[in-house]
């Protein structure tokens, strides 16, 4: 049995499969120049054991020479892969070494096909015919060649660039892998060199193969290449089912999206392209199918809510935190609901890079429900101060209507008891008396009733007038926009604080934007406008409440009177109890218009000194 | 009016009791005041026609109170009631019960005399009436057993022979009974004695 021949020819032959398999593999992966730089050194192995076959077969010693020159092709080709696959795969950092070897290794090659009959010997003086392993092979004889010295210079360089690069790879990476690759490289290009050199040198009596440490060499590569294919096949099924899951968990909750009726949405603000659920779509009534952009939802949005929105989505973008708001939306037939949404930015890293996902709902029922309840909450506010405004003025009335009874019906008879001749004076100084007890009485009354108002002593504590007016407008939310009044608010912002009563603050707050609403109520429609603004002025800060509603009168300082009303329902109490209020607070309030027809109460309270 | 008539006032102030009687005596009426009405219920009525002032707002009894216990009681006393602020269901109530008026202090002497001038109208017309109707009730009592049964019959429109055949007698004997009977109620037509049988609550024979 001929084992060398078998032996090389088959793994020529694996080789060259391999190498097939390889190409394949890099022509899908054309980065991965690893992979091509192992197809070159499997075909180069290929060559090297077909070569050796020529040289262990050749009759005569020209052929043997012959075989040996073209020999050094298939070597040089795997040098230079072999270089290339540690540059590839261990990532070696010394560029020049590498090129210093494929370098020499080319001069090797040309001085190689310039010499006769190869660049190992000057010439060749005998050939033999020896067996090896029960196959008889030619082994030749001759004067070595001294430019062979290229050559084995070459093969130096290749072993300190190898080890150089498996070290460094080593240091770098602490992978076992990459350890037992280098040690591999390094075993396998050590050895393959000291055996082709001590057997050229004829240090030892060895016939020189190189053949099995290009073999062992592609061999630790094919491993090392493998593992690759092999990890990306593991994440490719695990990327598979992690398909599936994510596509299982996207189910779920769009299911759980659904079953809260709620829309999912996604948009890219580069192109502003939207992804969204069908649920999505049907909130803001799209197509069911086909491309979104911005630009199709943005139609959709309220007028009124639209600036306000974008507004949002900008700050979003710029600050990553999440936004949440109620908008309107308008539909094709012109029906208007809220919608609530909740978004937030995932940012990749880069400005306006990312997507805005976000969380969308129809809320127009509970936001019906919810303007019900304040609006109750305020009728029943309104209520209560009704009630006790009129309570108060109903025992205030009863306390005072007695003594003055007493007083007229007293009077009453005295005039009668004058006219009578003659009168009885006793009787009359006794009512006289009577009335002016009646009188102290009625006075009695009206300083107990002052007593009453001002033993409600405010609580006074730090207070900002914009919450307080905020506190305000939040227990009349809604009730403005039913009837249609537009109300600009203008709050200054680091406004000093106030000392005050914050419920009774909004308490006068609460009135005064009432009676402006109920100023503009006879303005038609559109032209019903209440402002709001605080300012600090001095030592004071004040806000200020305009309308342009029906006016004051001629002189403004009527109206903080008691029983002073221009409603037909009122009693009159409401401005002189703010007053009384302020008065309480220190402050002051006034009223005044100007030549436009506006008319503007002012609040004005001090400022808490700082105490040193 | 009538210089016997007498104005209750009832009030839990004194001092306005004081001042409304003053008015009111100046005026020439004659008044007696009362501080509770506890005290005005327990007090016996007088047959001289009368009217009472009354104070809506009191403690323990308040006006509305006084006005249906009265009522309850069959006491027919004109109310005016008086009041320190009208409220108006309060008043809607005290008018539907009967009030005579109903006044707010302080209260024009005008105003009072004219509400308790017309309640003592009332009151007189009032007690005219029971005057007249006790008289009616007297003559209605002189009637024998015989004829006050011949008077449900005949306010029953029934014929004399009819009477006769349901009480088992003769005609004549009823035509007698008849005469007597409308002697003595002293009216002249049968429509008279038919009204007069009405208000004095005889119950027709049917």
């Amino acid at each position: 049995m001929n084992w060398i021949t078998t032996a090389w020819s088959m793994i020529a032959g694996a080789m060259l499969a391999i190498a097939g398999v390889y190409l394949v593999v890099w022509l899908q992966q054309k980065e991965s120049r690893a992979y091509l730089m192992f197809v070159l050194l499997a075909v180069s192995t290929a060559g090297i054991a077909g070569t050796e076959l020529w040289m262990m077969h050749s009759s005569t010693i020209t052929e043997f020479g012959t075989a040996g020159r073209w020999f050094h092709l298939p070597v040089a080709t795997a040098i230079f892969a072999f270089v290339g696959l540690v540059y590839y795969r261990l990532d070696a950092n010394r560029v020049w070494l590498a090129l210093t070897v494929c370098g020499l290794r080319a001069v090797t090659l040309i001085i190689n096909f310039l010499q006769d009959p190869n660049i190992n010997y000057v010439e060749i003086t005998r050939l033999d015919r020896v067996t090896l392993l029960g196959e008889s092979i030619s082994m030749v004889d001759g004067v070595p060649n001294p430019w062979m010295l290229v050559a084995q210079l070459g093969l130096l360089l290749l072993i300190i660039y190898v080890l150089d690069a498996a070290t460094t790879a080593w240091r770098r990476d602490r992978d076992g892998f990459t350890l037992a690759l280098g040690i591999a490289f390094g075993v396998l290009v050590v050895g393959g060199s000291v055996q082709a050199t001590l057997g050229f040198w004829e240090v030892v009596q060895i016939p020189v193969f190189v053949t099995p440490f290009f073999l062992g060499v592609s061999i630790v590569m094919s491993v090392d290449l493998g593992r690759g294919i092999l990890r990306a096949s593991i994440l490719d099924s695990a990327l598979k089912s992690t398909n599936v899951e994510l596509r299982e968990s996207e189910q779920h909750l769009s299911l759980a999206a659904e079953a809260a009726h709620a829309g999912l949405f996604s948009v890219d603000p580069r192109t502003d392209r939207i992804w969204a659920t069908a649920k999505t779509r049907q909130l803001l009534a799209l197509e069911s199918a086909g491309e979104l952009y911005w630009k199709g939802v943005e139609k959709r949005i309220h007028a009124d809510d639209l600036s306000r929105l974008l507004q949002l989505v900008d700050d979003t973008l710029r600050s990553g935190e999440n936004v949440q708001t109620d908008f309107r939306i308008m539909l094709p037939d012109g029906s208007v609901r809220w919608l609530s949404v909740l978004g937030s930015w995932r940012s990749s890293g880069e400005a306006r890079q990312g997507m805005l996902t976000g969380v969308l709902r129809d809320i127009t029922a509970s936001r019906d429900k919810d303007n019900e309840t304040a609006q109750q909450k305020t009728q029943i506010a309104h209520l209560s101060r009704v009630a006790t405004l009129s309570e108060l003025s109903s025992s205030l009335a009863h306390e005072i209507n007695q003594p003055l009874g007493i007083i007229l019906s007293n009077a009453e008879a005295a005039a009668v008891l004058l006219a009578r001749e003659p009168p009885d004076l006793d009787e009359l100084r006794e009512i006289v008396a009577d009335i002016i007890s009646a009188d102290r009485r009625a006075a009695g009354v009206i300083s107990r009733m002052r007593a009453l108002l001002r033993r409600e002593k405010p609580k006074l504590q730090e207070t900002s007038l914009n919450d307080s007016i905020n506190d305000a407008l939040s227990l009349l939310n809604g009730e403005f926009l039913i009837h249609n009044v537009s109300m600009d608010v203008i709050l200054k912002s680091d406004l000093p604080s106030v000392q005050a009563d914050n419920i009774l603050l909004v308490q006068v707050i609460l009135n005064l934007i009432t009676n402006a609403c109920d100023a503009v109520a006879d303005n038609p429609p559109g032209q019903r406008v209440v402002r709001i603004s605080t300012e600090a002025n001095g030592e004071e800060v004040q806000a200020k409440i305009s309308d342009n509603g029906s006016g004051l009168p001629q002189n403004p300082a009527q109206v903080f009177d008691p029983f002073f009303t221009t409603k037909a329902s009122g009693l009159g109490m409401g401005l002189a109890i703010c007053r009384s209020i302020i008065d309480a607070h220190n402050g002051r309030i006034w009223a005044d218009s100007d030549e436009a027809g506006e008319t503007t109460f002012h609040l004005s309270l001090p400022i808490i000194l700082e105490t040193a | 009016m009538s210089n016997h008539s007498i104005v209750y006032l009832l009030d839990d102030e004194p001092e306005m009791l004081k001042a409304l009687s003053r008015v009111l005596n100046a005026h020439g009426l004659q008044t007696k005041a009362f501080l509770s009405a506890r005290e005005f219920l327990a007090h016996d009525q007088s047959s001289q026609p009368a009217c009472l002032v009354l104070d809506l707002a009191m403690p323990e009894l308040d006006g509305l109170e006084v006005q249906r216990r009265l009522s309850h009681d069959d006491v027919a006393l004109p109310i005016v009631f008086l009041t320190g602020h009208g409220d108006i269901p309060s008043s809607v109530r005290a008018m539907k019960a009967g009030a005579e008026d109903f006044l707010t202090k302080p209260v024009d002497a005008a105003d009072l005399l004219r509400a308790v001038c017309a309640a003592i109208r009332q009151s007189e017309e009032q007690q005219e009436a029971v005057i007249e109707i006790n008289e009616h009730r007297a003559k209605l009592a002189q009637l024998t057993p015989r004829q006050r049964e011949v008077l449900e019959y005949v306010i029953a429109g029934k014929m004399n022979k009819n009477i006769a055949a349901e009480l088992g007698t003769g005609e004549q004997n009823i035509k007698v009974h008849r005469r007597r009977l409308i002697r003595k109620m002293g009216v002249k037509s049968l429509a008279e004695l038919v009204r007069l049988a009405e208000r004095l609550g005889v119950e027709p024979a049917f």
